[in-house]
């Protein structure tokens, strides 16, 4: 069989085991991997009423992982009547996932500039990420709309990084937030993560500089889980069954293929 | 049935890049283009906003030093001039003194102070044997990892040593299998948020249609469908 | 002419540099006040570099268009999406109900089906490269297996120690890796970051004369 007959005939085989889930649903329970315990337990130990920075920081692409994991985050903050504030410092995709993120919860008994405030997009990564943490009114004149934050009374209690009880990171690498915020101000951060760069962060999460660590798709489902509602991130890890069986399925049968063959020569 | 503009649109943009699977096309090239057109937008509309957020509305409020960064936000447009090529270097200087500054900060005291002081504490009296051998685990693979990019490079190994290089190597292949995993994770991720909307909203309706269209491309591409010339 | 051209810039990233260093050691008001307003500039400048990319495309795209060269008629959708998002983001807004359109209905969607194309890149190579020819390989393979089982839901359910041998892979092996591999990357970054500073490392000029 030729090459791209063979590519194309096993991209037909991986769509069609990928869509068996929506034909024939499973529903596996997830167990909670300590990481993830970890964060859950680090937002409920903080007091009720705290100030919490949530942080969007992915673009299109990695939304399908990262943005489940983000809004979960929200949720919970929203679960513990914390104050925040919404922020976005790499990638300006994320400033309209926020927006998405605010119009999909339930937001009675909060007041936009008093108990949360969006406060939008800041480039530069890292720069801003160091300019917000030493002296946020010195990066932030305006909010996501373009309103001025002098009068907001949210923002008249926060000066700096040691204002904000709980960072919530939902970004698919908080490795600048730990550079930058971590080691100045022995900040309390939580982080999502997207699957390739949960293995870096981990070892931030192992040297205690992350007090917890969400693994991807799966880090979003297990906290949706804890959160007690099955979002997006279940839905994917349901067709991640499929998936991952297809590729230890493809690895070992192509395997076997090729020693049969270098036997038979 | 509820066929939006908003859900066709979608699932065209997916059908769309999906046909190259099967070869590049015209339809694949122009929604490529597409793309980069809206994000292209996309990313100017969005730093407009945070100049205008960030400097403009402190100049306009009496904050004069502010028509500094704003002046040396427009000379980096001296990349695009032959003769004054050079004054885009100043705000480069600024730029690349910030990043150097903020990451060696950064560098030295999370990455290689903190994980230093980790990988010491990690062995307590009373752990479990578990947690023991993943604290060995831990301390071998990064100390012979860490020897082995820094020593191996400018220096050849010999006798004994050369053969202990073995082990680091052996810690990446397992890093990376670790690493192939997760990214298989994340791109099936992507993959399933697409088939999510396919499967779950009114988009499943297109999917019939989108078979069609497949199907006949397919078969004008093999020469089935030609029309024979008299 | 060369003060201008070559060590003035060497000289003010130098200096910025040093401030911001010298801001994480020492405790003076002026130098923080230094630092802070440097850091907050640079920020800035960094919203206007985005306009670079998007005049290089441009100018690319338009020269494309003037010569007639192949494929120029997608060269003018693309300056005519370009210019319509702009336009509709600056007069309309982020909110506007066509922006949101255009980001939730044709980027995103474009955005990710793109990246996902690599999934099934992924599953043909995992059928006809991947293969166990020696025993680093097959350590690779090992590592993939074990994790991909504790990372699926299925793999609790197929047998109960396959996560926990998955979880011994990332939390131990490849964390001792990954730790090793990131602190080698901090130590050639100081020592990058140091070479620039002290002008060793232009390659930031960009064009020379």
């Amino acid at each position: 069989m030729e090459a791209s007959t063979l590519r194309k005939l096993i991209h037909l085989s991986f769509i069609v085991a990928l869509s068996l889930p929506f034909i024939f649903p499973i529903n596996i329970p997830i167990s909670v991997n300590k990481s993830t315990q970890d964060a859950y337990n680090t937002v409920e130990s903080i007091p009720e009423g705290s100030i919490a920075l949530i942080n969007f920081d992915f673009s299109t692409q990695s939304a399908p992982e990262v943005y489940p994991q983000a809004l979960a985050f929200l949720k919970h903050a929203i679960r513990r009547h914390f104050k925040f504030v919404i922020t976005t410092f790499e990638s300006p995709d994320a400033v309209l996932y926020a927006k998405q993120a605010l119009a999909s919860v339930d937001l009675t008994g909060y007041k936009y500039g008093k108990d949360y405030v969006h406060l939008g997009y800041f480039p530069g990564k890292e720069t801003s990420i160091s300019a917000f943490g030493r002296d946020v009114h010195g990066l932030v004149k305006t909010d996501a709309d373009g309103s001025s934050i002098v009068d907001m009374p949210l923002m008249q209690q926060i000066q700096s990084a040691k204002d904000i009880s709980i960072w919530l990171i939902g970004s698919y690498n908080s490795q600048p937030f730990i550079t930058q915020i971590y080691a100045p101000y022995n900040a309390i951060m939580i982080s999502a993560s997207d699957g390739s760069s949960y293995q870096s962060l981990y070892t931030y999460y192992q040297s205690k500089q992350l007090k917890g660590l969400l693994n991807g798709a799966r880090g979003g489902a297990e906290y949706e889980g804890l959160l007690g509602y099955a979002g997006q991130a279940k839905a994917i890890m349901n067709v991640q069954n499929f998936s991952h069986v297809f590729f230890i399925g493809a690895i070992v049968i192509g395997n076997i293929i090729y020693f049969r063959r270098g036997k038979k020569q | 049935m509820n066929l939006t503009l908003a859900i066709l649109l979608e699932a065209a943009c997916t059908f769309a890049i999906w046909s190259y699977l099967y070869k590049e096309n015209p339809v694949y090239r122009l929604f490529e283009y597409v793309f980069i057109g809206i994000s292209v937008g996309h990313i100017l509309v969005m730093s407009i906003s945070s100049i205008n957020g960030s400097a403009i509305v402190p100049l306009l409020a009496g904050n004069v030093l502010y028509i500094i960064p704003i002046i040396l936000g427009f000379t980096l447009y001296f990349y695009f001039s032959r003769s004054f090529y050079y004054l885009y270097r100043i705000p480069m200087a600024l730029l690349v003194g910030t990043g150097v500054g903020l990451g060696i900060r950064g560098a030295a005291h999370s990455t290689i102070i903190n994980q230093t002081i980790a990988n010491i504490s990690l062995f307590k009296l009373g752990m479990d044997w578990l947690s023991l051998l993943k604290g060995l685990a831990i301390v071998v693979g990064s100390v012979s990892v860490l020897y082995y990019f820094i020593f191996t490079y400018y220096v050849e190994q010999k006798g004994v040593i050369k053969n202990a290089m073995r082990l680091p190597r052996y810690f990446i292949m397992l890093t990376f299998g670790a690493l192939l995993a997760n990214v298989v994770m994340v791109r099936t991720s992507y993959l399933s948020g697409r088939l999510i909307f396919l499967w779950t909203t009114d988009a499943i309706y297109t999917i019939p249609i989108a078979i069609a269209i497949f199907s006949i491309g397919i078969l004008y591409d093999k020469g089935f469908l030609h029309i024979k010339k008299k | 002419m060369s003060l201008i051209r070559r060590d003035l810039p060497v000289w003010i990233a130098f200096l910025v540099g040093v401030i911001i260093l010298a801001d994480y050691v020492f405790t003076f008001p002026g130098l923080q006040v230094a630092s802070t307003t440097l850091t907050n500039w640079a920020v800035i400048v960094t919203a206007f570099s985005f306009g670079i990319g998007a005049l290089n495309i441009i100018q690319r795209q338009s020269k494309i268009i003037i010569r007639r060269d192949k494929y120029w008629i997608y060269s003018v959708v693309l300056i005519i999406i370009l210019f319509g998002t702009l336009g509709i983001g600056l007069v309309g807004s982020i909110n506007h109900p066509y922006y949101k359109i255009l980001f939730d209905n044709v980027m995103a969607p474009l955005n990710v089906t793109m990246s996902s194309m690599l999934a099934f890149f992924l599953a043909s190579a995992a059928f006809r490269v991947f293969r166990a020819k020696n025993f680093e390989s097959i350590l690779l393979l090992i590592a993939a297996v074990f994790v991909m089982l504790q990372n699926a839901p299925i793999g609790e359910l197929i047998w109960p120690g396959l996560p926990v041998i998955g979880d011994f892979f990332v939390t131990g092996f490849a964390a001792g890796g990954n730790r090793g591999i990131q602190i080698g990357a901090a130590i050639a970054s100081i020592g990058f970051g140091v070479r620039i500073l002290i002008g060793q490392e232009k390659r930031w000029f960009g064009r020379t004369e």
